[in-house]
């Protein structure tokens, strides 16, 4: 068995502090701590394996940028990494994307996310973290669900959410607006 | 709202929708919401690993100074998605609006303009610049340190530089959403911090600024929006 280095037991705050530090293991461990959140959110809004790289890479660098103005009352490191990365894999598409996805690769991202059950992969924090957003999702209507999936991991449009729920772009939107503002309620009930 | 929180509203209802954010304190808490809750899903994204190489591809680019081994994705705008918006001043002091001319002759006509409002807000160290009939020549020593905003996007860079009084910082904003203002905070090397001027951006890029050097150095730079927020940093 390989063993686990220091690094890769550090907590996620540790780590990133320690990448800002330019240590080498600490950044390797960062690296690979994060790369399959950041590598999944990049494919799942680009749809495109090799511009999920090309983001992936570049959230790496912004992440490396920014380490020192990371706030911890604000957002964990896996939402702040996350987001970096949504806006990074938004960015890209919004150059590059020219076509309506496929129906098929969001209805995989759909069961993918919705169906999906965490991984004993991933550090103690990163599975609370997501089994908690997991549960606020199936907390939803399941109409509700899919727009908020398909609209901030799908990165769709509330355009593009209405063509591919067959809705109006109204409906669209307060599905996505009513989705979000109900999943934020029942995770702060569930901080309660 | 909701485009803009999503990323992607188009340019004209960005303008349109960031200005009435940096008046409106409801709508503000409002975009404040929708974006906490976008992030609050993001951790359902599915994990998949990359290809082979990729970490190492990542850390090459870290230990080469952040230059990608890849190809590179644009950047846009902090007013293009769910991040901290700033706010409008408030009952602050008056703003400085920066004149849209081009190059050197473009941050010199800044640097004047920063010193009265250095004046405006009393914090004394910009006065100098103020009394100036012909602003000095200004020189950078380098090309600068990133400014990068909350979600780790550089939004502009600080430089230190020199001027005929001595050594200055030029402060640049390249990617900022137009008719916000700011105020540039110094933190000092004791941990207290000065503010040395409020600005607004006017949309033409790059804005450039100068502040002088205070004795002492400066650990870092701040751009901070009329709610307190911090919009963007620059480290030493």
């Amino acid at each position: 068995m390989a063993e686990v280095s220091r690094a890769d037991r550090a907590d996620d705050a540790a780590l990133l502090a320690g990448l800002a530090l330019d240590d080498p293991a600490v950044s390797a461990a960062f690296v690979r701590r994060f790369q399959g959140a950041v590598f999944g959110l990049a494919v799942s809004i680009t749809h495109d394996a090799a511009l999920a790289q090309d983001v992936a890479q570049e959230v790496f660098v912004r992440v490396w940028h920014a380490a020192g103005s990371y706030d911890v009352r604000r957002a964990s490191v896996l939402t702040w990494i996350l987001t970096i990365t949504r806006n990074a894999a938004i960015d890209a598409i919004r150059a590059r994307r020219a076509e309506p996805t496929d129906d098929a690769v969001l209805d995989r991202l759909l069961h993918e996310t919705l169906g999906a059950s965490t991984s004993h992969e991933e550090t103690t924090v990163h599975r609370l973290q997501t089994e908690q957003a997991l549960r606020a999702l199936h907390a939803l209507s399941p109409e509700q669900a899919r727009a908020v999936v398909l609209a901030v991991v799908g990165g769709c449009t509330a355009a593009e959410v209405g063509r591919r729920e067959q809705i109006p772009l109204g409906t669209a939107k307060t599905r996505i607006r009513t989705g979000l503002r109900r999943l934020r309620e029942t995770m702060a009930a569930d901080h309660d | 709202m909701l485009d803009l929180a999503l990323g992607h509203a188009p340019t004209p209802e960005r303008d349109r929708t960031t200005a009435h954010l940096a008046a409106c304190v409801p709508c503000r808490r409002a975009y404040a919401d929708l974006a906490d809750s976008i992030q609050l899903v993001l951790p359902v994204a599915p994990r998949i690993a990359p290809p082979p190489g990729f970490d190492a591809d990542v850390l090459a680019a870290l230990a080469g100074g952040g230059s990608p081994t890849h190809g590179s994705v644009p950047s846009a705008g902090p007013g293009t998605r769910a991040e901290p918006v700033a706010a409008a001043g408030g009952d602050g002091p008056s703003v400085a609006s920066p004149v849209p001319i081009s190059g050197r002759r473009r941050t010199v006509r800044l640097a004047v303009a920063a010193g009265l409002v250095g004046l405006a807000v009393g914090a004394g160290v910009m006065a100098g610049l103020a009394d100036r009939d012909e602003p000095a020549p200004i020189s950078a020593d380098q090309d600068g340190i990133p400014l990068v905003d909350a979600g780790g996007a550089a939004v502009g860079s600080v430089a230190h530089g020199r001027d005929d009084d001595g050594p200055v910082l030029i402060v640049r904003i390249d990617d900022g959403p137009a008719g916000y203002e700011y105020t540039c905070r110094l933190v000092l090397p004791d941990g207290s911090t000065r503010d040395v001027g409020q600005w607004r951006l006017d949309g033409e890029d790059p804005a450039r600024w100068v502040v002088p050097v205070p004795d002492g150095g400066v650990e870092a730079v701040e751009m901070v929006s009329g709610d307190g927020t911090v919009w963007s940093t620059a480290e030493f």
